[in-house]
């Protein structure tokens, strides 16, 4: 592979973040054990590399579908890697680009987690649920007390 | 060098596919890249999954094409560091201290000293996995870990990250070659995250029907053709019913098994009940299959399987 280990590295990096942002807790450390992963594997074929990366960003079952469906929608549509990188790459360029990256990646988030996204505003509202009963619960005990 | 000689760790995914073939455990593609990767890197495998998919069994298999021990920690609730590290041999210690007065020994220091050396420690499976072996760094099992309690996790953690162990008499003991780690989890409970971290996880699932016929075949020799593709057809369709605990691979391997020895060439629904409970281990879900539901399965699956031919 005539890969620059940089432009793996930022790849890598991007969907760590955007699985972030589906929902599934990523530390720093598991980009650099993916990065490490990958480059133990050796990026053969597509499904080796799916299930290197799910052998270290994956570490509860739920979470294998919120991978799954990032995943797809990552890497779909580039011929491979090499495509892929190319058209991550006016992302990374120089200094100009910094301005624009925090919008950049949140398109790219966007477009990618418009299903995992669904799944945590649920998550979201079934908290707030949840908040909602234990103070109306506070308010009658309150009342109970004062009377 | 004997024949077990240790072998090195397999080069590619690929080898470590034919690996485990070669011990007859057919494993999914994706089970040997995590496998793969953990030997590579020298991480610990973290296998979920449901009892009886052959998570504990994968330890064996590396054990045995790889040549190494294999150490194996039986997690159960109230599993403490005397039953899981190390222990004094307390009864042990007395004696040779009544010993030593016996013989006019009163020097404390030297009693103290002679009573905590090696000689007097209890070795338990974590300790040994940390012990040098001349057959390579050891497999360690550490089986059904949601059953322990959540300090004991904590410990383990601790010892997993530095493959070390400190005993106060004695010094700190460090693994000079760490051990293959392999922890299961029934998922009884969540373990915890900063466990899991430290660890390749792979969720093992049960096998597509395909590919528990292929392991049916190869783990039971005897089973004909037809009976093998019903046991499969008929174990999968239980697996869709919700049931308190659904058939595991090990079942489906002793069903075929039995079946095998009872001379079936096919399913007929009489049978189906009467075997029923090598298959299903709780009164709730053989209750369930009670009455036509039997029959019913038998024939659906029939008509599965002639759609699939």
């Amino acid at each position: 592979m005539d890969d620059p280990q940089g432009r793996l590295a930022e790849n890598i990096l991007y969907f760590a973040r955007a699985l972030r942002a589906a929902g599934i807790p990523l530390g720093p450390r598991s980009v650099l054990d993916a990065l490490a992963a990958v480059m133990a594997a050796g990026v053969g074929t597509k499904e080796d590399f799916y299930w290197t990366l799910h052998a270290v960003f994956v570490k509860r079952h739920e979470h294998s579908v919120l991978f799954d469906q990032a995943f797809k929608i990552f890497f779909r549509k580039r011929g491979y890697l090499e495509r892929l990188m190319a058209m991550m790459s006016p992302e990374m360029t120089g200094a100009p680009a910094q301005a624009d990256q925090p919008q950049a990646s949140q398109r790219v988030l966007d477009a990618l987690f418009q299903g995992a996204e669904k799944i945590e505003r649920e998550k979201e509202e079934v908290e707030l649920d949840a908040r909602f009963t234990v103070s109306d619960r506070e308010v009658l005990e309150r009342k109970d007390f004062a009377r | 060098m004997t024949k077990n000689a240790t072998k090195l760790a397999p080069s590619s995914i690929d080898a470590t596919l034919k690996l485990l073939a070669d011990a007859n455990y057919l494993a999914d593609r994706s089970l040997a890249t995590v496998l793969f990767l953990a030997l590579k890197m020298g991480r610990p495998i973290f296998l979920e999954g449901e009892a009886g998919v052959g998570k504990t069994e994968i330890a064996k298999v590396l054990s045995s094409t790889l040549g190494r021990r294999l150490i194996r920690l039986q997690c159960y609730e109230g599993l403490d560091v005397g039953s899981a590290v190390y222990e004094w041999n307390y009864a042990a210690q007395m004696i040779a201290i009544r010993a030593a007065e016996a013989e006019g020994e009163h020097d404390s220091a030297r009693i103290q000293n002679d009573v905590f050396s090696e000689r007097f420690l209890i070795k338990r499976p974590l300790l040994q996995a940390l012990e040098p072996d001349p057959s390579g760094a050891p497999i360690l099992l550490i089986d059904e870990l949601d059953r322990s309690d959540e300090a004991f996790e904590a410990f383990l953690l601790e010892v997993l990250a530095d493959f070390q162990v400190t005993i106060p008499e004695l010094g700190t003991i460090k693994a000079e070659h760490p051990p293959i780690v392999v922890i299961t989890s029934n998922r009884t409970r969540e373990i915890h995250d900063a466990l899991k971290r430290r660890c390749l996880y792979h969720w093992v699932g049960y096998p597509t029907a395909s590919r528990e016929l292929e392991i049916v075949r190869a783990k039971v020799p005897g089973v004909g053709k037809k009976l093998s593709e019903q046991v499969v057809g008929f174990v999968q369709a239980l697996r869709k019913l919700d049931l308190f605990k659904s058939p595991g691979v090990a079942e489906t391997l002793d069903w075929a098994t039995a079946l095998s020895e009872l001379d079936a060439i096919a399913l007929d629904p009489a049978q189906v009940s009467d075997t029923l409970g090598v298959l299903l281990k709780y009164q709730d879900d053989i209750a369930r299959l009670e009455g036509g539901k039997v029959k019913e399965l038998l024939d659906q699956m029939q008509t599965e399987l002639r759609a699939a031919e």
